[in-house]
């Protein structure tokens, strides 16, 4: 293709080295790293391969990047060719900051004008892969000055390094005290008290020094760095600490301090900024107002405007962040039984054993490592807001109740009392079944299990029940309870309820109670919905019971299947002599109808 | 006065003590026969709580409270307890922790009018007021009788006439100061415990829903008067809250404590949490009055919960708190399969009244609702149990070494008096008008093997954390200032 002038021997060290990068993270570990230079249509096949696969991994769920991608037009963008002439070209903020992305556009065939969407598909397909690029260098950084550091003349067996002050002799004292914290540094972010990636034993120093809390070891081991870090705010105007950066670091010890501090500071920054996305996302109050306890509900709300959908995806998306970097119970990993516990060490716990390795290769372990110091003082304040318009106001005990307890503002919230009757004692007597009795095992009804057995059961039940509670029974609305609802509607009514639900379901989004409102204005709102409850959805469960057993849903309010008339099973639900039930029913309830009425 | 449950120990055991024996049975060992003698329960229940309807495809139906009841009389259990009617709590009995402009907005939605005007769209906004908590029609009055039901349970059992008070249309702990959360829009569990605690020292709140309670742990974030438990989901679950690190602020530090767990939590695994967990807040915090929230929605097979637990295994929770002989509150809470949440509140009862009920349902008005089974107790579904024993075992360890720090410290309000006030014990007795009668303390049962092991290692001492505030701070300068970069 016109404009291609990479040569192939310098792309097969590119791609195969960043597969190595991110399988050293623990992304693509399906892919084969290739043993051999691959043609440059091989190179593409695999760069291509490889991005599919970690932009699944990375975008799991809350976002999708179809492959191949395309430009507005549908012309198809060779991504591996766009990756490597950007990379030749300096990297995308050299390119941006260049304005050069014409140029790409030229390079990899496509017009100039397309300059700018390429730009935009750089960022949605490559930026991440850069990133995490980025993340690892940075590691091997941090690995490769303490391997350097090993190197040394003055080198000592790794199991003792720390006891030692193997570090360079520094200009100044406080140098030295820094460097000394600097050894144990490396260890926390590789991972405690297991291999990483080189397979270099990282001993575990609790073991050694007795038992100390992770969590003050980072501690420790962070103020090498934050000292340096003040050393140069302060001096933020001496040429000379930029200097030694830019000396020849293989041979500066002093630089290699430097770069090591570097990599660290930033990791830290990239541990804080995660942090923040994850405080906003989960804990801060105000995103805690767009979270929904059963999102679902809305979705197919009509009336559900863009704008809100909107924020619940957002929400949702940086849950999704949240989550990968999260160090909850949910994507840790096991660590040794003996190791002491405390919050770090309870961050990686969980999942199983064949999984460790491939997680404490994850860098989000090692920024999390970093992330949980500089957070304790933030835990309490961001998740739980403190504040006397949050909390209750809770008086101190002074041992002294405030008010006696019988005052009549405080017997007021005893209630009235409905059970045990006042002077009906007696009545209790009269009680035969036991408490807790269940139902009998046999029935001698013609047809056990059918519903007019059911119903002469429940009927029966009820009677005795009257019988026992006399008053009470009204007074807590057992004749306002079950099928008896329907005594107060007329066949042709509950025909017309029954039309409503069935002809607006939740599932196209409409709303069968304003129907419902508007075609029984005199019903009233409390009765529609003790009719729903009480007479509408037992029959639709007494039908799901006796025809689709396997498929119940007591809050089923999807009228797809149910006591519909003219239907395959509606027998089974069907009274066969309404009268004989009816009668004692009627018999039971007659002060229904007024009582409803009256109300 | 003693509490009349101190003549229990001395009780045989009781018709319903030896139903437990079957491997739910919660007695502590070292008090035989204490955990079968009955409580005199009061129950409270509002007769028109069915009638409230949150809206078409809600899963909040207070319905359920009603099939609750229904079940809990017509297996004759009401026969064991006193049940009363709650007295609606008033708008300003609501204020007692809601924020005034909340209250004024709620009560106004309570409009008698038959057209109620509106709602400002910008206060629903602020009140959070909308798609999880809808306006309903009587939304007011629910939260009256909600709260009601609560604070009188309270009242109950401040005046000692009940060791157990339930109100199943309780529970609801999303509910925050100054806004509806979750389905909450008044917290009567906050009502609750602030009643509780005209006359109690010490209030413990140990919630089972499968959401975290954080609107009663943000509440009582910074007290030691109230000490949460919360058990629940934690990981890309509503409401975001109850990290195992939260736990506390100031001197509510070490006061709150949260259980974050995964998907598909058994009856095992759950237990061997709850008990020793529970065991040991009872032991170190030794509150005067035990709140437990059981939201039902950590029952297998729920709507929106992902736990995996039998009505049996979730009343254990409070079987178990039962058996410490600790006044105790019993609330409803979340519950989203109406049939289970129904089955498991109505077994819930008779555990507090002392009662086994037979698996078989009684005949009922509702009784299509159980089927095809018609059973009392719910099968576990087959679910895959994403907690480890591990997990499970490493978490049970940090939390319960979290909570020895509270034992160090056992009563801090105390030690902030003037060392020339009278001995608090001393206090306490002559000024408490209605002395109780511990029966249980923290020494008189065996503690289980994993108490044994308690974590050895210190933790950082607060110097070392303030140390390095300082630096934190100039990070932050560094890092998250706009021109960080």
């Amino acid at each position: 293709m016109a404009g291609w002038t990479l040569s192939s021997e310098s792309l097969s060290l590119d791609v195969a080295e960043i597969l190595r990068k991110l399988q050293s993270v623990g992304f693509c570990s399906h892919l084969d790293v290739p043993a051999k230079e691959l043609s440059r249509e091989n190179l593409g096949t695999l760069f291509d391969r490889m991005l599919s696969a970690f932009l699944k991994e990375i975008y799991w769920r809350w976002e999708i990047r179809p492959l191949p991608a395309t430009l507005g037009d549908g012309r198809p963008v060779d991504l591996f060719k766009l990756y490597s002439v950007v990379h030749e070209k300096g990297g995308y903020s050299l390119v941006t900051k260049s304005q050069q992305w014409a140029a790409v556009s030229e390079a990899i065939g496509l017009d100039l004008k397309v300059g700018s969407l390429l730009k935009l598909i750089y960022i949605k397909y490559l930026d991440a892969l850069d990133q995490w690029i980025g993340v690892v260098s940075a590691k091997n950084s941090v690995k490769k000055s303490k391997a350097i550091i090993r190197g040394l003349p003055c080198e000592v067996p790794d199991q003792k390094k720390e006891e030692f002050p193997t570090v360079p002799p520094s200009t100044s004292k406080k140098d030295q005290s820094l460097t000394l914290a600097r050894g144990n540094e490396c260890r926390v972010l590789i991972g405690d008290s297991v291999c990483d990636n080189d397979g270099m034993l990282v001993e575990d120093r609790g073991a050694v020094n007795g038992r100390f809390s992770h969590l003050k070891r980072k501690r420790e081991t962070l103020v090498g760095m934050l000292n340096w870090l003040k050393k140069l705010a302060k001096n933020a105007g001496n040429p000379s600490i930029g200097k030694s950066f830019l000396k020849d670091r293989m041979k500066s010890k002093e630089a290699h301090a430097f770069d090591e501090l570097y990599s660290q500071v930033l990791l830290a920054r990239q541990a804080m900024l995660i942090r923040k996305i994850q405080c906003t996302s989960s804990n801060g109050p105000l995103m805690q107002k767009g979270q929904k306890i059963h999102p679902s509900i809305y979705e197919d709300s009509i009336d559900d405007n863009s704008q809100n959908r909107e924020k619940i995806k957002c929400s949702q998306r940086l849950q999704a962040v949240n989550k990968q970097y999260a160090p909850g119970f949910s994507s840790g990993t096991s660590t040794n039984p003996d190791d002491d516990m405390d919050e770090k060490g309870f961050v990686a716990v969980g999942g199983e054993n064949n999984d460790i390795k491939q997680r404490l290769r994850n860098p989000s372990l090692m920024l999390d490592a970093i992330a949980d110091l500089l957070s304790i003082d933030r835990l309490q304040k961001q998740r739980v807001p403190v504040d006397p318009s949050f909390q209750a106001n809770v008086p101190d005990w002074t041992g002294k109740p405030y008010e006696t307890s019988s005052d009549p503002e405080t017997l007021k919230w005893l209630g009235t009392r409905i059970w045990p009757p006042e002077n009906q004692e007696k009545r209790l007597s009269f009680s035969q079944n036991p408490i807790g009795e269940g139902r009998k095992d046999i029935c001698l009804c013609e047809r056990a299990g059918s519903v007019e057995c059911v119903r002469f059961h429940v009927a029966e039940k009820r009677l005795q029940l009257k019988c026992e509670l006399g008053p009470v029974f009204y007074a807590w609305r057992f004749d306002r309870m079950g099928e008896e609802v329907s005594l107060s509607w007329t066949e042709e009514e509950e025909r017309k309820f029954e039309d409503i639900v069935r002809l607006n379901p939740l599932y196209l989004a409409k709303n069968f109670w304003n129907q419902l409102y508007l075609r029984f204005p005199f019903k009233g709102r409390k009765n529609l919905v003790s009719y729903y409850f009480n007479v509408f959805l037992l029959g639709r469960r007494s039908y799901q019971n006796r025809v689709t057993p396997n498929s119940i849903d007591s809050d089923d309010e999807e009228p797809e299947f149910g006591p519909l008339k003219n239907r395959f099973g509606h027998d089974a639900v069907k009274v066969r002599h309404p009268e004989s039930i009816v009668c004692i029913v009627n018999a039971e309830c007659v002060d229904l109808d007024n009582d409803i009425d009256a109300n | 006065m003693p509490m009349p449950m101190a003549m229990s120990m001395s009780g045989s055991g009781g018709p319903f003590g030896e139903g437990e024996g079957e491997g739910e049975g919660a007695s502590l060992p070292a008090t035989s026969g204490a955990d079968a003698k009955k409580r005199r329960v009061t129950y409270f229940y509002e007769p028109s709580i069915g009638d409230y309807y949150y809206g078409q495809g809600h899963p909040m139906k207070p319905h359920r409270i009603r099939m609750a009841h229904n079940l809990v009389v017509h297996y004759s259990l009401h026969r064991l307890m006193e049940i009363c009617r709650p007295f609606p709590a008033s708008a300003d009995d609501i204020r007692r922790f809601h924020s005034d402009d909340y209250v004024d907005f709620l009560s106004a939605l309570a409009c008698p009018t038959p057209a109620p005007p509106p709602a400002d769209p910008r206060l629903l906004k602020r009140f959070n007021v909308g798609e999880d908590c809808p306006v309903f029609d009587g939304l007011f009055q629910f939260c009256q009788a909600s709260a009601g039901g609560s604070i009188g349970a309270a009242v109950k059992i401040n005046r000692g006439d009940a060791d157990i008070a339930i109100n199943w249309a309780g529970g609801l702990h999303h509910a925050k100061k100054c806004e509806a959360s979750g389905f909450c829009y008044v917290n009567d569990i906050v009502l609750g415990i602030l009643e509780l605690l005209k006359f109690h020292r010490r209030v413990l709140y140990v919630d089972i829903d499968v959401h975290h309670g954080d609107g009663v742990e943000e509440a009582f974030f910074t007290t030691d008067r109230v000490m949460t438990v919360s058990f629940h989901k934690y990981g890309d679950f509503f409401p975001g809250t109850g990290h195992i690190k939260d736990n506390g602020f100031g001197k509510g530090k070490y006061y709150a404590l949260n259980v974050p767990l995964n998907d598909g939590m058994d009856d095992d695994s759950f237990r061997g949490l709850f008990r020793p967990i529970v065991q040991k807040v009872m032991e170190v915090y030794q509150p005067d009055a035990v709140v437990l929230q059981c939201g039902a929605d950590s029952l297998a097979g729920d709507r929106l919960g992902c736990f995996n637990l039998s009505v049996k295994g979730h009343a254990d929770c409070l079987r178990y708190l039962r058996s410490f002989n600790v006044p105790l509150m019993v609330l409803g809470g979340g519950g989203y399969t109406i049939r289970n949440v129904a089955r498991c509140w109505c077994y819930e009862t008779a555990v507090a009244v002392g009662v086994e009920p037979d698996n078989k349902l009684p005949y009922n008005e509702y009784y299509e609702y159980f089927g095809p089974d018609y059973n009392l107790h719910i099968e576990p579904k087959n679910l895959e149990n994403q907690n480890s024993p591990q997990d499970l075992e490493r978490m049970r360890n940090v939390l319960l070494e979290h909570l020895s720090k509270i034992q160090h410290v056992p009563s801090p309000q105390f030690q902030a008096r003037p060392p020339d006030a009278e001995t608090p014990e001393e206090e306490e007795e002559d000024m408490d008008r209605r002395p109780q009668s511990q029966l249980w303390s923290g020494e008189c049962y065996d503690s289980e093997p994993e108490e044994d092991q308690k974590p050895q290692h210190g933790h950082s001492s607060i110097s070392d954390i303030s140390a390095v505030h300082s630096d934190n701070v100039l990070l932050k300068y560094l890092f998250l200032s706009p021109s960080g970069n």
